[in-house]
């Protein structure tokens, strides 16, 4: 079967697609432990008599049963060697058994990772797939199901490998989700959808995850997006288990079947069962099928997108920001690190970016003496684990083009294709290979077009060439090429009458912002102002520095203004209750307020100048300690237990303060006007014990609370701890557990402090310690830091 | 299926409300200014790149009794609360992950506590998480024999099941090609490792 006969039978009609083939397998026979491909080929009549039932129940393709044929699961068994005879004897097997039924080879996981996210070479990935659908094909499989994928670059390699094996075969995609919504490894439905039919799936749903109806929530969200038939291959309902402790899916045949036309409402139109599933559960799906029509095509949301974040790219999407600030043009820091092979300035401008509100990243290496394509990989690699937001492939070079997009688990903006020679036929390849959405640059071989109608010409130019490998206006976005107004002072208008003639075309417009006001003074207020007017026409992106405050500003109150905010509700959402300017004006802070800013702040390296510039003032260091220094870790303290501050600022804050109280320690000391004497306690983790960032946070707060800590470190035995406690005159001992196991060691503590009658008392805590333990054994209890604090002034008063 | 399996690398999620969630934090009350987000992410951020989340696992034939479970190769794992927790498994589900000792190492060498807090829960969080993915992915694979992986799992250490049960899970799993290593108390090293036991229940 071809693509084109694949996709006109899904448009004329519901497809039935079979259900659960395992649990029938071992309904059959199948032993635990075995290699199921292994026993199926020695046992053809188990499929066989599966697959009769199937397509009796009106299943118009069925599964050959290869789901595990492939090198990586085969070798689990000692039979990799064996994985092209074996996947097409069993194609084989299916296909003389259903000469009324299609029949897909089915693909599933590797039960490995593929990188960047995991240990397995994408490339290795994708010959791992490649291989077994070449088997497939030479069994005569009629197309590929890819199924059960957990991971979305796992399936984008399997889809890679599928199309270079058989170009010509129908492929499909199904996917698992999580309750969550998402998959395994955190791919939202819709970006999965779209980066695999940018890819070339000929149809993509979800299969196992969840019962009918669930999966008909996760088929709602990817109908927007979907220029390919949607599969729904649900369980039969959510598995429990019964009394007698056996794994029961509840859902009948005929109560799974009445949700065909939930599925199809949805957007479905191709159905069938997984686990839990049975020849009378498609019997009754195909039954309720018959009277359902193929749900309506509509027009896609054409979409950027990476594996959990989408954009969409369209003339009435809100405007928006692409991050520039990942290229080494202009920036000397940056271009070093790059020639050292370093990328962590690559991931601080990515998160400086997103942060700021950039929602999509440009990536470029383009620097001479570097090794481009090495280092967009790394950078690549670096921020895929890192940063969410989808990124935009900057380059010329087709070798680092294709390794970039191959490596990319979504579907890319690739900057740039331009009517040049050596792009169109290096690049466009490359990039619809791999699906890319395009920013088209109209300039050609000569240069670049004078004016908007030129530039226009050149933009059709480009589409029809784009057109012959499938792509349409629906994928790309056109560079309104933005000029310097300091070489050519007509380049603002001629920009924005190109940006006016492409709205009216239909087709998205992006811009190199920051182009306009070069060689200009105050070009922040020329670019500003540009892009107030090329918004007013229509501009949908620009590639610009998302750093700048009033630019983000302006974005946001362009779409607001527009109507692209729907309810201006980002708009609000980011302004409202914000203070009038005016009012927001605050007070310059005294000395004392500033010191006091810095605590709270857990600016270590600002509190010691400002404690000294108090002394110099001629505050008393008494006063700078009682008056100013304590009154803002008590604040700092407060803030903590009202969690208005979280943990890494309590410490923070009480790490600034020790720094200020080093300062005047010696002070206090010489002139004998220490604020009061310190109490001592003892810190310790127990015996066995050896976590102790519990400990260490707990003493680091104790000490800026004005406590002499001794701390004794971890896996410290009883008596030790009371050695120490007699030694140095101790009243208090702290003790410290992560696991019940140890916890026994504070007993034994407690219990020889008894025995030796000693005057001490002591605070526990630890994450499996509570209130109970701690009275049982005789000792305070302790949750977090600053209850310690408490409980210790309340038990040495 | 007796076979240990191997996951080199579990490609976990960079789990930021667990962390900052880890870390005291609550989302309508904390407050962080810019300057302090920036810094807590960017270290949560250094610090999650120096997770190595790897994991092993095998599912074991079983029985349940009620004072405990014995496994195939003859060792009794003792404990009520945990055989009650498996009813009606007829195997069950090892494994441990570890999140390697790279970012523990920098941990310690972190000057400032506060950062250190972070490191320790950045590592604390992707161990957990890599151990929900491993099960996650288990699951889904062990659906196709018809069985069921339990959600609910069981570590040594908690409960009623005594930690000398790594000492079980360090030989059966070979942890030591893991990286890891046991002391004396029966404590796994790097600390942020994790070994659990879930039930497996049978569809057919």
């Amino acid at each position: 079967m071809t693509r084109s006969e694949f996709r006109h039978l899904a448009a004329r009609k519901i497809l039935l697609l079979d259900g659960a083939t395992g649990t029938e397998l071992v309904k059959r026979g199948l032993p635990a432990g075995v290699c199921p491909e292994l026993w199926v080929a020695a046992h053809p009549e188990a499929i066989c008599d599966i697959h009769r039932a199937y397509i009796n129940a009106g299943s118009d393709i069925v599964y050959a049963p290869t789901f595990g044929g492939n090198r990586c699961k085969l070798a689990e068994f000692g039979l990799d060697g064996r994985l092209h005879e074996l996947v097409c004897e069993l194609v084989k097997i299916a296909k003389a058994n259903a000469p009324d039924a299609l029949v897909f080879g089915d693909i599933s996981s590797t039960g490995k990772f593929v990188e960047p996210f995991g240990e397995l070479p994408f490339d290795e990935a994708v010959a791992v797939f490649r291989e077994a659908a070449q088997a497939m094909v030479a069994g005569g499989a009629d197309g590929i199901a890819i199924e059960t994928m957990m991971d979305l670059q796992e399936a984008r390699a399997a889809l890679l490998g599928v199309r270079e094996a058989a170009p010509e075969l129908p492929v499909i995609v199904t996917m698992t989700f999580e309750p969550n919504g998402l998959s395994l490894t955190g791919a939202h439905p819709a970006a999965a959808l779209n980066a695999l039919q940018a890819l070339g799936a000929d149809a993509f749903g979800c299969n196992c995850s969840s019962g009918p109806q669930e999966m008909a929530q996760i088929i709602a969200q990817l109908r927007p997006y979907a220029k390919i038939p949607l599969i729904a291959k649900p369980n039969a309902g959510l598995p429990h288990l019964d009394r007698n402790g056996k794994t029961v899916f509840p859902m009948d045949a005929a109560e799974f079947g009445s949700y065909a036309a939930v599925l199809a409402d949805a957007g479905a139109s191709i159905l069938g069962g997984c686990c839990g599933t049975t020849p009378g559960h498609i019997a009754q799906l195909a039954e309720a099928a018959e009277t359902l029509a193929v749900p309506p095509g509509n027009t896609p949301v054409p979409l950027v997108s990476s594996v959990n974040k989408f954009v969409p790219v369209t003339v009435t999407a809100p405007f928006t920001v692409i991050g520039e600030r990942i290229n080494p043009t202009g920036k000397k820091a940056f271009q070093a690190e790059l020639r050292e092979g370093k990328t962590d300035m690559v991931l601080d401008f990515a998160l400086q970016q997103s942060a700021a509100g950039a929602a999509i990243l440009d990536v470029n290496m383009g620097l001479a003496g570097i090794d481009e394509k090495t280092m967009m990989l790394r950078s690549l690699t670096r921020l895929l684990k890192t940063v969410p937001a989808p990124l935009c492939i900057d380059s010329t070079d087709a070798a680092t083009v294709e390794a970039a997009l191959r490596l990319y688990p979504g579907r890319a903006l690739l900057n740039s294709i331009s009517a040049e020679k050596k792009r169109l036929t290096g690049v466009l390849p490359i990039a619809a290979k791999y699906g890319a959405m395009l920013i088209l640059l109209p300039l050609t071989d000569e240069g670049i077009p004078a004016t908007a109608a030129e530039r226009m010409a050149v933009t059709e130019t480009i589409l029809a060439e784009c057109r012959k490998y499938g792509y349409s206006e629906q994928d790309v976005c056109v560079d309104a090429l933005i000029m310097a107004v300091s070489a050519d002072p007509d380049a603002a208008n001629t920009a924005l009458e190109f940006i006016s003639m492409c709205h009216a075309r239909g087709i998205p417009t992006v811009c190199g912002l920051s182009n306009v006001s070069f060689g200009m003074p105050n070009r922040a207020l020329l670019n500003q102002t540009f892009l107030g007017m090329a918004m007013g026409r229509g501009l949908n992106l620009a590639i610009a520095n998302p750093l700048s405050g009033t630019l983000m500003e302006m974005a946001l109150a362009g779409n607001a203004l527009r109507g692209l905010d729907p309810k201006m509700a980002v708009f609000l959402d980011k302004f409202a209750g914000t203070l009038p300017e005016k009012t927001a004006v605050t007070a310059e802070k005294s000395p004392q307020e500033s010191l006091t800013a810095s605590v709270l702040l857990g600016d270590k390296d600002a509190v010691p100048g400002k404690v000294r510039a108090l002394l110099d003032s001629g505050m008393a260091p008494e006063a700078i300690l009682n008056d100013v220094l304590i009154p803002a870790i008590t604040e700092v303290g407060r803030k903590y237990e009202a969690k208005e501050f979280f943990l890494p600022q309590l410490i923070a804050g009480a790490e600034a303060m020790q720094s200020g109280t080093a300062v005047l320690e010696t002070l206090l000391c010489s002139g004998g006007t220490a604020a009061g004497t310190k109490q001592k306690m003892i810190l310790a983790t127990v015996k066995g014990d050896i976590h102790d960032i519990g400990k260490n946070i707990v003493a680091v707060v104790m000490r800026n609370y004005g406590f002499d800590v001794i701390d004794l470190g971890k896996d410290v035995p009883p008596e030790v701890i009371l050695d120490h406690a007699a030694a140095n005159q101790v009243k208090l001992i702290g003790l410290s557990a992560l696991m019940t196991t140890t916890m026994g060691a504070m007993r034994e503590t407690v219990a020889l402090a008894k025995q030796r009658n000693m005057d001490v008392k002591f605070i526990v805590g630890g994450a499996v310690v509570d209130q109970l333990f701690a009275d049982e054994i005789g000792a305070a209890y302790a949750g977090d830091p600053m209850s310690a604090v408490r409980c210790a002034r309340q038990l040495l008063d | 299926m007796t076979d240990r399996s191997t996951v080199e690398h579990l490609p976990v999620l960079f789990p930021e409300k667990e962390i900052f969630y880890r870390l005291g934090g609550n989302v309508t009350k904390t407050v962080l200014p810019e300057k302090i987000r920036a810094e807590y992410r960017r270290t949560a951020l250094q610090a999650f790149e120096l997770c190595r989340p790897c994991g092993r696992w095998l599912v074991a034939t079983a029985q349940v009794r009620p004072d405990g479970v014995m496994l195939d190769d003859g060792f009794f794992v003792a404990g009520r609360d945990f055989a009650a927790r498996c009813a009606g498994a007829t195997r069950i589900w090892c494994a441990a992950v570890t999140v390697g000792s790279e970012v523990l190492s920098a941990r310690d060498r972190q000057e400032r506590v506060a950062l250190a807090a972070v490191y320790d829960a950045v590592a604390g969080e992707c161990a957990d998480a890599a151990m929900d993915m491993l099960q996650k992915q288990c699951m889904t694979t062990l659906r196709r024999n018809g069985w069921t992986l339990a959600v609910r799992r069981y570590s040594p250490g908690y409960g009623d099941m005594p930690l000398s049960v790594q000492r079980y899970f360090y030989d059966r799993l070979k942890l030591d090609e893991l990286g890891i290593s046991l002391n004396t108390n029966n404590f796994l090293i790097p600390e942020k490792s994790v070994t659990a036991f879930a039930g497996v229940t049978e569809e057919l």
